[in-house]
């Protein structure tokens, strides 16, 4: 019996040298394999066969679908938001049909659960396996850094429509050559204009409160510059920093109070947004201090959740105005609203308006995406009409939108929505500065809000 | 007189089936299947971390990501921030991973129990606040890129191997550690630490090393996941990155340190892959979970080994068979309360 099981062991052995001695792996991988989740969209090869016998037109022949992965957290705390980009993602495919410059568009959506380990296994199987030329994702800062940093070397088109960290197209931006933000923002293009806007305004003195993480100090620091700049003053002990997720906000909206400012200007997520609205309202500070939101505060996804007495009349800034009074704007609003029975947040803006971009690129490409950069290049030089408004890229991949002041009001039908009271045109990641200006500072952080006057 | 029992046969054929499997998965799967295989394998030493602390000393730790993380953002620092060598990432990593391990095992080692697991969870609760606090040694929220394997395992497979082999050696010197002298006296502590200490031994210093050598193994599985990420961020240190690895350890079962493997298999599986194509895969997770606790309180590798022992105690009474030897080993019921007599 012993003597069979060295056998055993030793054939074992022998077999494995030998698996180990034949060759490198990985060279035939994608052949060879049958990759889970993969399965394409019914009518892929059905569509090819067509492609190919009507030759007669002018239309390019595509042997494969453009292939696009979505990354998003459809479980855990975000998966509220996460869901919302998902189903503008969708919404845009279905509404003017997966098929793009002759190409069919097929598109995978995978859960992340917002964990950067899950997304970057999950996006190796989108590029290797599922053949992905462009990668749509994600809504986390941490993890679209991760996926930026992991895709740049690949050969397909990463987009961030919702991932704001502001060095992806600012400071870093050379090390990601195959990124685009078209669809999205960077934390600060919204906050630079609110707080031009609050001086314009004739307040002289805001105290802040922002969430402690990179994308509070951006958001923050983008408002405290140009109000600073513009000779507004913010005291730096009067910035307050509450922890992530934190939702006993009580004690620093009496800290607020106790300040007196002339305004103050705040930016919460998740959990916090209701609980710092909440207090803010039964301190009765409503009608005390004008309170002003950073985009993301009185986004519509808030906005829905809490008593409309707690938000209505506020004012914020933002790249998304559910309320703007556009076409293209008004068609995406309504399409949603009959599809989903909610008015669409900035998520759902912004993957629709990705999807929007890879379309109108892909048609303008004549649906061969194959030369990424020249696929970059080409749009970098698109002019859209998007939800958003007009919007094109910059030099450094990030749109260049009309930024909105927005004020929560009750629309016809008796729900909330975001109504535009100022239009500021043609604002890029850098306004007012010019980008050469801009970038020699460093990025905002809790040591680094740009404050002009401390 | 045979050398082996049956049980022992089994154990090491399904040993050297599983490390065969383990060698050929490059020639058979594509780079997604191996790199989840590479972080399974990862998964699975951080859960066998936890499982030395958990199944032999008895004491539950919720703070063990706090380690690992702290290990992984030592070699981040010096390879995103400093700009060293591998030689220097890891061996910064492994120390800064030692000396995290060193001071929560000093915080830590005068109790047990609940206290235990309330303790470790603030560790590991502290390590993720100074992750996000710190932001010009952690990059705070956005975290470390730009962590680069070295050239000569800077394929997937490469790496895969790679994490195959260290994990491999690592589960060996943990295998040997539990069968030790020390193993025994850890295991002695479980059991009654007033005993413990009227046989002469000091309990609490046994509590330091059991927790430094778990810190140890925990910090190479940090090290290994930073290098397959290339990306560290306070996420990796989160409560949730703890509790996870407790969950494996219990699923596959505590005290088995085999079991603790089998449950990160299965975990990362449900993770990545049914989550393709189930949206609703948390829901799965939770009634897999429900289903253990209900059914197999020692985790599947307790069930297979009760169900397997019962089969052979059936046998026995048939007929004459060599289970000399196959009674003891049963693995150990998780208990959050020590026995001793308070």
């Amino acid at each position: 019996m012993t003597k069979r099981l060295v056998r055993a062991v030793a054939l074992m052995a022998v077999l494995a040298l030998v698996l180990v001695a034949c060759g490198t792996p990985g060279g035939d991988e994608t052949t060879t394999t049958a990759a889970p989740g993969t399965t394409a969209a019914p009518g892929t090869t059905a569509t090819t066969a067509v492609g190919e016998t009507t030759t007669t037109e002018a239309m390019v022949e595509c042997t494969e679908p453009i292939k696009i992965g979505l990354l998003q957290p459809l479980t855990g705390g975000l998966a509220a938001s996460g869901g919302d980009a998902k189903d503008g993602f969708e919404l845009y495919w279905e509404t003017f049909g997966q098929e793009a410059g002759g190409c069919e568009i097929d598109f995978e959506v995978v859960d992340t659960a917002g964990n950067p380990d899950t997304a970057l296994q999950l996006v190796d199987e989108l590029v290797d396996n599922y053949g992905a030329d462009i990668i749509v994702g994600e809504l986390l800062a941490n993890v679209t850094l991760a996926l930026a940093d992991r895709l740049k070397d690949k050969d397909v088109i990463f987009m961030s429509p919702i991932g704001s960290a502001d060095d992806l197209t600012q400071r870093d931006r050379d090390l990601y050559p195959n990124f685009t933000r078209a669809g999205g923002w960077t934390s600060s293009q919204t906050s630079h204009v609110l707080g031009q806007w609050a001086y314009d305004e004739g307040y002289r003195t805001v105290a802040t409160i922002c969430t402690d993480y990179a994308f509070g100090h951006e958001m923050c620091g983008g408002f405290v510059q140009t109000f600073t700049e513009a000779g507004g003053t913010v005291v730096p002990a009067q910035q307050l920093w509450n922890p992530l997720g934190s939702t006993d906000l009580g004690t620093y909206v009496t800290q607020l109070q106790g300040f007196a400012p002339d305004a103050v200007f705040s930016l919460q997520v998740g959990a916090s947004v209701s609980d710092f609205l909440s207090n803010w309202s039964n301190f009765g500070l409503m009608d005390e201090i004008p309170l002003i939101g950073g985009e993301v505060l009185l986004d519509i996804s808030n906005v829905r959740n809490v008593p409309p007495e707690q938000v209505l009349g506020l004012i914020s800034s933002g790249h998304w105005a559910e309320g703007l009074d556009k076409p293209a704007t008004q068609e995406f609003v309504d399409a949603f609203d009959a599809a989903f029975g909610r008015i669409p947040s900035y998520y759902a803006a912004a993957t629709w308006t990705a999807a929007q971009y890879i379309a109108e690129t892909v048609a303008a490409m004549n649906g061969d995406i194959s030369d990424r950069f020249a696929t970059l290049d080409v749009m970098k030089g698109l002019q859209l009409d998007t939800p958003f408004g007009p919007s094109v890229l910059d030099d450094y991949g990030n749109p260049v939108y009309d930024i909105y002041i927005r004020q929560v009001v009750e629309r016809g039908d008796g729900r909330l929505w975001n109504e535009v009271i100022k239009t500021y045109e043609n604002v890029d990641q850098f306004w007012p500065k010019t980008a050469e200006e801009y970038l020699q500072q460093p990025v905002y952080s809790r040591d680094f809000q740009g404050n002009a006057g401390g | 007189m045979r050398l082996l029992s049956l049980t022992a046969r089994v154990k090491l054929g399904l040993l050297v089936a599983a490390i065969g499997i383990g060698i050929a998965a490059p020639y058979l799967f594509g780079s997604f299947i191996v790199g989840l295989l590479s972080l399974a394998l990862i998964a699975g030493l951080f859960a066998m971390s936890i499982d030395l602390l958990a199944g032999y000393a008895g004491l539950v730790t919720l703070g063990q990501a706090g380690i690992s993380a702290t290990a992984a953002y030592g070699v981040g620092y010096m390879a995103n921030k400093v700009g060293a060598g591998i030689p220097a990432q890891v061996l910064v990593g492994i120390a800064a991973g030692l000396v995290a391990s060193a001071i929560f095992a000093a915080m830590a080692m005068r109790t047990g129990g609940v206290y235990f697991i309330m303790i470790t969870l603030a560790q590991g609760m502290i390590v993720w606040g100074l992750s996000i606090r710190l932001y010009k040694i952690t990059g705070a929220e956005n975290g470390l890129t730009g962590i680069e394997r070295p050239s000569a395992i800077s394929e997937y497979w490469q790496y895969y191997y790679f994490v195959l082999a260290v994990v491999l050696v690592c589960s060996f010197l943990l295998f040997i550690a539990v069968r030790s002298p020390f193993g025994s006296s850890i295991k002695g502590i479980r059991e009654s630490e007033s005993r413990m200490r009227m046989l002469g031994y000091n309990p609490a210093l046994q509590k330091v090393y059991v927790f430094m050598v778990s810190g140890f193994f925990a910090s190479v599985a940090g090290i290994l996941l930073v290098y397959l990420n290339g990306f560290i961020s306070p996420f990796a240190a989160y409560i949730s990155a703890s509790a996870i690895g407790v969950l494996e350890a219990i699923l596959g079962g505590i005290g088995t340190l085999i079991g603790p493997m089998i449950g990160a298999f299965i975990i990362v599986y449900i993770q990545n892959i049914v989550s393709t194509n189930l949206e609703r895969w948390p829901t799965l997770l939770g009634l897999i979970f429900i289903v253990v606790i209900l059914f197999a309180r020692q985790g599947l590798v307790g069930a297979v080994s009760t169900g397997w022992h019962r089969w052979l105690e059936r046998r026995e009474r048939v007929g004459p068979g060599d289970s000399a030897g196959d009674v003891a080993d049963r693995p150990g019921d998780l208990s959050l309360e020590s026995s001793e007599p308070r």
